[in-house]
């Protein structure tokens, strides 16, 4: 049974997760979800498994690994329940055509543009894309995901190659 | 040449977004912790419905009937309990507490095999409890007079039904496993 020090441990670890990371969280949210009404659903169903995770935390790993572990699992297998009601196909790195997404032009739209392919790809691949997003590099993603630190390089590669392969015909392409 | 991308420009636009705040203080998390549970316990109520509702109809079959008719009532009730325990004991659980204690393709590898091998096994805990309440009571139909032929017809309904089952969670139970062995590859 939980002890009262327990409970208040797992309590302000939330608590200094979800100040630290709070809007990491969303941004990872809007990475898996859309629809903004759903997206709100996820977020709170990404901060309920949050805290719950902390009676389980015993600092084997870093706390920013454990937020992001949890999170991505929590997306992924919010993926997973929506796939079934929706008919679009989720496709990996290497199905995905090159997609001109320029940061410097327009902001907006490079961002929509960056969050429409980033909810396209598969759980995997969306995981690699928004770590990679969040600066991470390849061994970090490795430790998140589980992928070998050679598979995790190459995804990065393909990452950006695919957003960057248009670079420069960026305008021809938008869309 | 293509322009070599710039992380810091990609990683800019993604993290300087604008994004909607949400604060949750404890208090509601705690209580949309137990909404939670009480949202599964209904729906695992609504999972055993069926067996809910056919138990009390063989619970019925008990009181008018005597004997031997006894048997294959009690024999399909008991399958019935041991199916919903099954269900159960197999539904799919929310992120589990110690998830971030693995990484994606170990949490996902292991979900995918619980549920390959729910379905692989579905004969096993869903179908062969309930045989032999349905083969008591066919040969209790058997016996009635003139009841040969509609206990042939039962049994063979029966039997295209359970082939049914089995063939289309063996499908799908082979889906998984090539999901699996393609995650097995990239650790």
């Amino acid at each position: 049974m939980a002890t009262t020090s327990d409970v208040s441990a797992q309590d302000s670890q939330y608590e200094q997760a979800a100040s630290e990371y709070g809007a990491a969280l969303v941004r990872l949210a809007r990475g898996y979800e859309a629809d903004p009404e759903k997206r709100r659903d996820l977020l709170q169903e990404i901060h309920l498994a949050l805290w719950r995770s902390f009676k389980a935390f015993h600092g084997a790993c870093s706390m920013r690994t454990w937020v992001y572990r949890i999170a991505h699992n929590a997306g992924a297998s919010w993926v997973a329940r929506q796939k079934r009601s929706r008919s679009e196909v989720l496709v990996g790195l290497d199905e995905l055509e090159a997609t001109p997404v320029r940061p410097d032009l327009d902001r907006a739209l490079a961002l929509e543009r960056l969050t429409r392919l980033i909810h396209r790809l598969k759980p995997l691949d969306r995981q690699v894309i928004l770590s990679w997003l969040e600066g991470m590099d390849a061994a970090e993603i490795s430790e998140l995901t589980g992928l070998s630190a050679g598979s995790a390089a190459t995804r990065i590669h393909r990452i950006k190659t695919v957003l960057t392969h248009s670079f420069n015909e960026g305008n021809c392409h938008a869309n | 040449m293509p322009t070599e991308p710039n992380a810091n420009d990609l990683g800019n636009l993604w993290q300087k977004q604008e994004t909607e705040t949400m604060t949750i203080t404890i208090d509601e998390l705690k209580l949309r912790a137990n909404r939670f549970e009480r949202r599964i316990h209904w729906r695992n109520l609504r999972e055993y419905g069926a067996g809910f509702l056919v138990i009390p109809i063989f619970a019925l079959r008990l009181r008018y009937q005597g004997g031997w008719h006894m048997v294959s009532p009690l024999l399909l009730i008991g399958g019935l309990l041991y199916v919903m325990l099954q269900i159960y004991l197999r539904a799919a659980k929310p992120v589990p507490g110690d998830a971030g204690k693995t990484a994606w393709l170990e949490f996902h590898r292991g979900e995918l095999e619980r549920q390959r091998d729910a379905l692989c096994s579905v004969w096993r805990w869903y179908l062969l409890p309930l045989v032999p309440g349905l083969v008591a009571g066919m040969i209790d139909t058997a016996l009635t007079p003139g009841g040969i032929g509609a206990a042939v017809l039962y049994g063979s309904v029966c039997a295209i039904v359970f082939a049914g089952v089995v063939k289309l969670n063996g499908r799908a139970a082979g889906k998984l496993d090539a999901e699996i062995q393609t995650l097995k590859g990239m650790i």
